[in-house]
């Protein structure tokens, strides 16, 4: 792997040890805990306030493609005949259940439960379908309806059905564990997942300033805790340090690149297996991504009206994958427009069809609205296989001689 | 005013379409390979995606009074919106029914948003959707339903090729038009001879499109004993009930149908269905016929086969773009049936 060439953050060893230590203790140190396997849109909350540990397989798919066993893995699952067309982190988790033995970090430790949210794709139905024939695990459906309206609203009917969709996986997670959810432990857990998130949206927003204290790849590495610890004092205390850390950036006018020339938005998941090589393209011209769709995806603040069940049903609903195209555009739109960017670039991402399919109209369309050119990288999240460097160079040279 | 409005996946309500004056027919993809959809979809999509656009893009869908879409596969959840782009005139709806078919909320929430839907349709033409207009396009469209279903059960009778004629005018002509068995095949020419000595398979799938595959199975002395099919039996196979509220019995018909993979009803239901399709119809192997790029039935076929390998029940993939490639088709179901012949 190429090296960074921006600066280093003093709180990445912090980071290292925070995820070292949620391995390990998902491995480990559950003490007891059951382990449940949960999407990234799941309402976590929920399952840590009932002392469930959970562990996340997109998360960890992510991790074998920055570690560059992703196409290893995949490629068991191909020879159980899963479709090499399949998302690579769903391929390599297939994978990593029937040879856990050459997987990073030993594989993923063996469910007890399975919890999988429709609010980001299709595929992690499936997926934990697979899951749940493998490890003999009960799978629960959390079923979000996709919003099609333009303003983003979910319809009533919708909101009740994924109201009544998480009494129900209350009580599943109670009978399971034998234990009984205390609601000031889901409140409280829903505060520090709140902080949490409230701190990382703060991060986000530091970007804004010239220079910009994070490009695209710390964004990404920073948001593992939001997604994988969200709702822990740890995850919370990390972001507090973080956000201490970029504030004092931004004061001292810090740059993550040598030299900022151009801004740019990054679009859909990161290209892990050649994370610093991939963004070290855009740095040779001084292109530094201020800020990015993906992970701003967890930076959803909890709605906290009313009955908490009905916040949880509207906050994971609503996700940014889980709306139609229009409310892509006009996020796109109003991310240009704050961070005050020159263009924008979209990696089509094989492995990710809901992010991918429409990208073309909504580059597009936001072309039209913001005058800001849009590019288009052909690519895969943790695949390398797909990944073919000397053409993506020559499509990032042309558009990058363009912005100037 | 135009009367047509087209969908492209069954799980779309017909009959309140039907009900709100419309004739609603099946969008296919075509055999031409697709150009103008290129600059919407990524290479990495379905045909169908592909092809149905372009086939609107080029200005052949222009009789169409709108499209509907449902919540199925993440291409499709995709496409809806890139339509309503694409055709800001158009009146593009999605019904996003329930994935999760076994919530017991499935019903009560799938039930409002057909009424959500209903009234998209009233409010976008004008029109009013009775329930005297529900109950009559129910019974239309449970006889088409009981029609196909006789037919199936006489294919015997009828060649691959006639089986693959009937399923597909079904779904674009109005459904007066098939009211029973004989209106059904009407245009199909001489029924072929007595087949029961012939090695049958079941074919599995997302939808059947162009007829290489039966033409192949004709020509090589095989029957289509069973299929699992979006625009095969899966459409038939349940009736709406005619009694009660008539939206309530049209969620309930999408809940127990047979199960699309983009759906859930439980873990192995779909192997189970496959091995009693199998066994009931005393199929001697099963054909998967799969799209590329079609993300749930390629999740659903390893289990699929593994349930198959179980029961020393054997199986062929056929994975194809658009159109089947003649000559490796034939070449590979040759062998398959070869294989079949011998066991």
């Amino acid at each position: 792997m190429s090296e960074r060439r921006y600066k280093k953050l003093k709180t990445a060893p912090q980071l290292k040890k925070l995820l070292e230590q949620h391995y390990l203790a998902a491995k480990y140190f559950h003490l007891g805990k059951p382990i449940a396997w949960v999407t990234s849109g799941a309402p976590v909350e929920i399952v840590r306030a009932l002392d469930i540990f959970p562990v996340y397989p997109e998360n960890y798919g992510a991790l074998c493609g920055a570690r560059g066993a992703s196409a290893a893995m995949c490629q068991v699952a191909e020879a159980r005949v899963y479709s090499p067309d399949l998302c690579a982190y769903a391929r390599s988790s297939v994978g990593m259940m029937s040879d856990a033995k050459h997987a990073p970090l030993g594989g993923l430790p063996r469910p007890d439960l399975l919890i999988t949210c429709g609010n980001i794709c299709g595929t992690v139905l499936k997926w934990y379908e697979a899951a749940a024939r493998h490890y003999h695990a009960p799978l629960f459906i959390l079923d979000t309806p996709f919003i099609h309206a333009d303003d983003g609203e979910p319809t009533a009917h919708a909101i009740a059905y994924v109201a009544a969709q998480l009494e129900e996986l209350i009580a599943f997670l109670e009978k399971q564990t034998r234990r009984k959810l205390s609601k000031e432990k889901l409140l409280a857990t829903a505060m520090l997942s709140s902080e949490a998130v409230s701190l990382w949206c703060d991060v986000r927003e530091f970007c804004r300033a010239r220079p910009s204290p994070l490009n695209a790849p710390d964004l990404f590495l920073n948001m593992a805790p939001i997604v994988t610890l969200r709702g822990t004092k740890e995850c919370a205390q990390f972001y507090r340090a973080l956000k201490e850390e970029i504030a004092e950036r931004v004061a001292r006018q810090v740059s993550a690149l040598p030299e900022e020339k151009y801004r740019l938005v990054w679009d859909n998941i990161a290209i892990w297996h050649h994370l610093y090589r991939f963004y070290n393209h855009f740095v040779d011209y001084g292109a530094c991504f201020v800020t990015d769709t993906y992970t701003g995806g967890w930076a959803m603040r909890m709605n906290d009206q009313g009955d908490p069940i009905h916040a949880f049903a509207r906050t994971y609903t609503q996700v940014f994958l889980n709306q139609s195209l229009r409310v892509r555009v006009r996020d796109m739109a109003d991310l240009i427009t704050r961070f005050d960017v020159d263009g924008f670039v979209m990696h089509s991402n094989r492995s990710c069809k809901p992010y991918s399919v429409g990208q073309y109209d909504i580059r597009r369309i936001v072309t039209e609205q913001t005058g800001k050119p849009g590019l288009v990288i052909e690519a895969d999240h943790s695949d390398p296989r797909s990944y073919d460097d000397e053409t993506i160079r020559a499509r990032i040279q042309t558009f990058m001689e363009g912005l100037r | 005013m135009k009367n047509k409005i087209g969908y492209l996946c069954t799980y779309v309500p017909e009959e309140i379409i039907h009900a709100a004056g419309f004739l609603p027919v099946r969008i296919a993809p075509s055999t031409t390979p697709p150009t103008r959809a290129d600059a919407h979809l990524q290479s990495y999509t379905c045909c169908l995606a592909r092809s149905c656009l372009d086939q609107a893009l080029a200005g052949r869908l222009n009789d169409l009074a709108g499209v509907v879409f449902a919540h199925t596969c993440d291409t499709m959840q995709g496409l809806a919106d890139i339509w309503r782009e694409s055709f800001p005139n158009l009146f593009v709806e999605t019904v996003v029914g329930p994935v999760a078919l076994n919530s017991p909320h499935a019903q009560k929430y799938l039930v409002a948003e057909l009424r959500r839907f209903v009234a998209a349709l009233e409010q976008h033409f004008d029109v009013r959707v009775t329930e005297d207009a529900l109950r009559a396009s129910i019974r239309i469209y449970n006889t088409r339903r009981r029609a196909l279903a006789d037919f199936y059960a006489r294919r015997a009778e009828f060649s691959a090729v006639q089986w693959f004629n009937v399923m597909n005018k079904a779904l674009t002509t109005p459904p007066e038009a098939i009211s029973d068995r004989r209106s059904a095949t009407s245009n199909q020419q001489s029924a072929i001879e007595n087949q029961k000595s012939k090695i049958g398979v079941v074919l599995v799938g997302a939808t059947i499109d162009e007829p290489t595959l039966p033409q192949i199975l004709d020509d090589l002395g095989a029957r289509i004993v069973a299929d699992d099919f979006c625009n095969g039996a899966r459409y038939f196979d349940t009736l709406v009930a005619e009694e009660g509220d008539p939206i309530e019995a049209i969620a309930a018909r999408e809940l127990t149908r047979a199960t699309c993979p983009c759906k859930h009803r439980a873990l192995d239901d779909r192997a189970e269905r496959l091995l009693k399709l199998v066994k009931d119809n005393r199929a001697d192997g099963v054909i998967f016929y799969h799209k590329k790029f079609c993300d749930p039935h390629a999740w659903d076929y390893p289990p699929l086969a593994a349930a198959l390998d179980r029961e020393k029940i054997p199986h062929l993939l056929l994975e194809v773009e658009q159109v089947a490639p003649v000559g490796q088709t034939r070449v590979r179901v040759e062998a398959f049936l070869e294989m079949l012949s011998e066991g």
